[in-house]
């Protein structure tokens, strides 16, 4: 399967989210890789959902930490869905309600991956700044938030240089991890 | 300076931790079982017949009793000749029931959902939309795998738990799900990701999962949680809509009066009972797994987990203020997890592990009488009544179980004493909040009272004195045993603590359940003129005795021969004294081990100090001085006797009666005397200490009374009921045996519960202890003597034994007992409306249309052996119908019991004669017969226009 398939009738055909988030976590936050491939096992649409919504049940067995740990990957992946449903005209607004996502887990139907249509300029340092705005929010030092929003923004202006990224496609996943 | 004790192992006992885990369990179970019963009666009273409408309730009005009226004039209707009887049987036949059936099934559902939802819950934790497992893709170097797979080696797991991740938790933390020898690990993203930069961190997360694991948490969590939440989903909502339901119909129906009166406290309470089993579960298992997160974070450390792991929370800020500081621990008790400064510091030192904390004492204490009060009535889930065994095995449940709790609690700390060479707790911080918890739970909570408080409030405070005096003993008895066991390990006296503690406790619950809950409901406590009657049975002459003080001293002596028994349905007043034996002959076990000069063998360390036993030199000195006290006590009661006495009818068996009580007091005075001299010195074994003092003081006495009245008649001035000097070995050994049941039982307890309450006098100085093997010979044959003794006292002091029993349990005679006449004359046709339905308009209708049929017959019969055919049968018929309307209640008014009365001996006596005079072939008592019968027509229709009058 096409790792860059494209959205049907959205957008046109690109990286995916998921995929520029990977390569960027590489090289900037390496730790937090098995973070990024246990979520690309979900659709964009329930990654994007509990990474913007962290619910936390009570667990009577936990270890009982409830200090949230500054990652990098939430912070990407949330900006660049926000930018790509902005840029293809679909508001968050409109993304599948929590019942949707419900159905489509009870069907086993999963979405394709979202992919990055061609990117300029304005939209790129909208990213940035979005992603500067997300890792302020999270709590990130500064300059360690700069250095992750402009790695970013290289790895959208120079599509070539993204990286296809190593291990599984997202072809497995389809077929070893329904959601 | 002292040197900083060595870290004490935190499993030199039990956890005790799984038996509260069950007493929460056991808790629910029971609560769910008594709302099941609510369901059924909802359910049956939906079914009932048109003509039963009162269902069980129509059988109390038909007895002459009034549910919503004066208790004490009910219990007086109740107690008539033949009504107890007759209500069972109307209960049994009109009380709305629903078949077997459908009440196994409802079982069964109730068990099934939770056995469903304990397999669903980890599968829903652990579901593929939610984790993905930890593998080659998440973690392609097999790096994670590797750590965590050492982890599961160290922590020694025999079968490695599923691992899986989930990505999206941003917490550096783990959790741990599961069930039954399938468990989960989930690892967070935040745990992940932190890792490398935190390997120690990453190791101490994942170890204190694997110890939940190892430590059987997850089972018994996720049993405990599957089993509340089918509770709180369909079982509590049913409980609550019910108590609303008849809360509604009582304000919109029944505004004022009686009825309200009571209805409304026990539909208010039924409500409180919902948010205070809900408050009390969550709290007690917030407490129970704070303390397994402490276990989880010691085995973690012990496996080789970095410390600094638990390093994450701020020292609690000093000026936060007494309300802040008060605030942030109320909120802390709801918490499941203990904050990181108490879990850093727990590793540090475990000393909070061997504490004795407030909450648990309190909420074992209302738990086990919640659980011992509902199982008790819920038992048959409203199939008809609990027998007596049932309701004592349901209290000695809830009494094992808090026995365990709280014995187990104590029994660490006081060991944890005995390792850290510090003074061991008294237990009386723990037994005012046992106790407090014991009175909460009682006081309306566990029972559907139908008033807002009991009778006489004051005698809860009795429940309380149980609560403190147990927890007091078994801390002490316990510190005692710490000190002075020589053994390998602490196992086996640990379980004879627990057994006497269970014992005791049992024993004392089961006779509030019986008895001291029915005195604060108002009950009388003794009948005095009753009790009179009941002893004259087995004292002949007693009755006619004219003694002011008689009644009293019968009075008192019928209490204590039922204190402590639960109305002899299980317990006997032997079984009262081997309990009250077991809390000073167990502590004297302790003297046969020569004084200790090293370390006991069970404790791990050196360091630890050898530490003092029970002081048997001034035990036994208090024992002879209370001996000759008692000795002294006694001869001034027989000499004030013997003035006082004076012949006339009845004057012996009142005599005896008198000597039997002025001796208990006698004795008793003189052990408690001797207790609280033994007790001072040493806070932490005061009471042990006292009762064997007591115990021993009690024996010398015993001793007294025997020779004192074996002797008597050669006492001079001493004597009290012979005149003639003689040796009378066998009448000195029943008055012995008499007294000897009362004081080596409530006499034992009585001392035990002051002790706590009398001020001590401190010691300056410890006295200088002999030798260590000094006198180990003569303290072993002191045990022995002792021992003896009282085994063989107390087996054969049931030999001589009066027994007077009684059927009702304040002494009243059935004679006695008499209806109270209607309040209003609403309740006046109630109760005769419901004799009518319940069996009377039956038992009337059918003798009368016998009486018509012996008039068809005999007017029909033109020889003898048509007599013999027709008439016989239907006389036999009459007496067989008189004979069951006899077996009926007593018409519920006085004036209709008398025409009732009436016309059934007419009709009996007419029956009776009936059947001679064809028997006999006597034609003259055939007349006389028919006769009486016609004679039976107008008794009936006295009592007929009676019942028309009243019934409207």
């Amino acid at each position: 399967m096409d790792t860059t398939g494209a959205r049907k009738g959205a957008v046109s055909p690109g990286i995916a989210v998921r995929d520029v988030v990977r390569a960027v976590i590489a090289e900037v936050a390496p730790g937090e890789l098995p973070v990024v491939d246990g979520l690309r096992q979900f659709d964009d649409d329930t990654v994007t959902a509990r990474l913007t919504n962290p619910r936390r049940g009570r667990e009577p067995l936990g270890f009982g930490l409830e200090e949230m740990v500054c990652l990098a990957t939430p912070v990407i992946w949330v900006a660049l869905d926000e930018t790509v449903r902005r840029v293809v005209g679909r508001t968050i607004d409109e993304a599948p309600t929590r019942w949707g996502r419900r159905f489509r887990r009870v069907f086993r139907r999963r979405s394709d991956p979202v992919a990055l249509p061609p990117l300029n300029a304005d939209q790129v340092a909208e990213v940035r700044r979005r992603i500067l705005e997300l890792s302020a929010q999270a709590g990130m030092e500064a300059d360690r938030a700069t250095a992750l929003a402009d790695r970013v923004a290289v790895v959208l202006l120079l599509p070539a240089d993204s990286p296809t990224p190593p291990g599984r496609t997202d072809g497995d996943d389809e077929q070893t991890t329904p959601a | 300076m002292p040197a900083p004790a060595a870290r004490v192992d935190e499993r030199v006992l039990g956890a005790g931790t799984t038996p509260r885990f069950l007493l929460l369990t056991v808790l629910v179970l029971v609560a769910g079982l008594s709302a099941i019963e609510e369901v059924n009666y909802i359910v049956t009273y939906w079914f009932r017949s048109e003509d039963n409408a009162l269902g069980g309730l129509g059988c109390y009005y038909a007895a002459g009793a009034d549910p919503a009226g004066d208790p004490e004039a009910n219990r007086s209707a109740l107690r008539r000749p033949g009504v107890a009887a007759a209500l069972d049987a109307c209960q049994d036949r009109f009380e709305h029931r629903l078949p077997w059936w459908p009440v196994l099934l409802e079982l069964a559902l109730f068990v099934t959902a939770v056995a469903i939802l304990y397999w669903v819950l980890p599968r829903w934790k652990g579901r593929r939309a939610k984790v993905v497992p930890l593998d080659a893709y998440v973690d392609p170097t097999g790096e994670v795998r590797r750590a965590v797979g050492e982890l599961v080696a160290v922590a020694g797991l025999t079968r490695s738990p599923r691992i899986v991740v989930d990505p999206a938790a941003h917490t550096p933390g783990a959790v741990v799900f599961g069930r039954w020898r399938r468990y989960t690990v989930c690892l967070h993203g935040g745990l992940l990701a932190r890792r490398s930069a935190d390997p120690a961190g990453f190791r101490g997360v994942v170890l204190h999962e694997l110890a939940h694991i190892r430590n059987r948490d997850v089972d018994i969590t996720y049993a405990t949680v599957a089993l509340w939440r089918v509770f709180v989903a369909v079982l509590l909502p049913a409980s609550v809509l019910i108590s609303v339901a008849y809360l509604r119909r009582d304000f919109t129906q029944y505004p004022a009066g009686d009825y309200a009166a009571t209805n409304v406290p026990s539909s208010v309470y039924g409500l409180l009972q919902a948010a205070f089993l809900i408050v009390l579960v969550y709290l007690a298992r917030a407490d129970v797994l704070r303390t397994r997160e402490f276990y989880a974070d010691a085995d973690a450390a012990k496996w080789g987990a970095d410390p600094r792991a638990w390093r994450h929370g701020p020292a609690a800020s000093a000026d936060a203020g007494r309300a802040g500081r008060a605030l942030t621990a109320f909120a802390g008790l709801w918490r499941t997890h203990p904050g990181w400064a108490q879990r850093e510091q727990a590793l540090a030192d475990p000393v909070r592990l061997f504490d004795v904390q407030r909450l648990p004492m309190f909420l074992t204490g209302a738990a086990a009488i919640m659980v011992a009060d509902w199982a008790s009535g819920s038992a048959t889930l409203g199939q008809g009544d609990v027998p007596g065994w049932v309701q004592w095995a349901c209290t000695m449940l809830g009494a094992g179980l808090a026995a365990v709790i709280v014995g187990t609690v104590l029994w660490r700390a006081a060991v944890h004493a005995v390792l850290t060479n510090r003074r061991g707790p008294s237990g009386t911080r723990a037994g005012l909040w046992f106790g407090t918890g014991l009175v909460t739970g009682g006081m309306g909570i566990s029972r559907t009272a139908g008033q807002w408080l009991p009778e006489r409030p004051h005698f809860m405070l009795l429940l309380f004195l149980i609560g403190v005096v147990i927890t007091c003993w078994t801390a002490q008895h316990a510190a005692l045993w710490s000190r002075t066991w020589r053994g390998r390990t602490l196992g086996p006296v640990v379980l004879l603590g627990l057994a006497a503690t269970w014992l005791v406790f049992g024993l004392w619950l089961s006779w509030w359940q019986s008895d001291g809950y029915a005195w604060a409901q108002g009950r009388a406590i003794v009948n005095g003129e009753g009790v009179v009657q009941l002893y004259a049975t087995r004292y002949p002459g007693l009755a006619e005795a004219d003694a002011d003080a008689l009644t009293s001293v019968v009075a008192v002596s019928w209490t204590l021969s039922r204190l402590g028994t639960d109305q002899f349905a299980f317990s006997s007043q032997q079984f009262v004294m081997w309990a009250a034996s077991a809390l000073w002959l167990l502590p004297l076990l302790t003297c046969l081990w020569p004084r200790a000069t090293t370390a006991p063998r069970w404790a791990p360390a050196d360091h630890v100090r050898p530490r003092p036993g029970l002081p048997v030199r001034r035990i036994v000195r208090c024992g002879i001085g209370g001996g000759l006290l008692a000795l002294c006590a006694l001869a001034t009661v027989r000499a004030l006797l013997h003035d006082a006495v004076g012949p006339g009818p009845g004057w012996l068996p009142a005599t005896l009666l008198h000597d039997s009580l002025g001796a208990l007091v006698a004795v008793v005075v003189a052990m408690t005397v001797a207790a609280w001299a033994a007790g001072n010195g040493d806070r932490t074994c005061r009471l042990p200490a006292g009762l064997v003092a007591a115990g021993l003081t009690a024996l010398v006495g015993l001793a007294w009374i025997f020779l004192l009245t074996s002797a008597d008649g050669c006492l001079g001035r001493l004597d009290v009921v012979s005149d003639t000097c003689g040796w009378r070995p066998r009448e000195g050994w029943t008055h012995t045996a008499g007294v000897g049941l009362d004081v080596l039982g409530p006499g034992v307890f009585a001392v035990a519960a002051a002790l706590p309450f009398l001020p001590g006098l401190s010691r300056r100085t410890a006295p200088a202890g002999p030798a260590p093997g000094a006198g180990i010979t003569r303290r072993r044959l002191l045990v022995a003597g002792v021992w003896a003794a009282t085994v063989v006292f107390i087996s054969t002091s049931g030999l001589p034994l009066v027994q007077v029993a009684s059927a009702t349990p304040d002494g009243m005679r059935l004679a006695q007992a008499r209806l109270h006449p209607a309040a209003s004359p609403w309740t006046r046709t109630m109760r005769v409306l419901a004799w009518l339905a319940y069996g009377g308009r039956h038992h009337l209708d059918h003798l009368a249309e016998r009486g018509n049929a012996f008039t068809t017959a005999a007017n029909r019969s033109v020889s003898y052996d048509d007599a013999a055919a027709r008439v016989r049968p239907v006389c036999r018929d009459i007496e067989r119908g008189v004979a069951e309307a006899r077996a009926y209640f007593p018409v519920p008014d006085e004036e209709g019991h008398r025409y009732w009365t009436t016309f059934l001996n007419q009709s009996e006596r007419a029956a009776v004669k009936c059947r001679k005079a064809i028997d006999t072939e006597s034609v003259t008592l055939y007349r006389a017969a028919g006769e009486e019968m016609q004679q039976t027509y107008f008794s009936h229709r006295k009592f007929f226009n009676w019942v028309k009058k009243h019934a409207n």
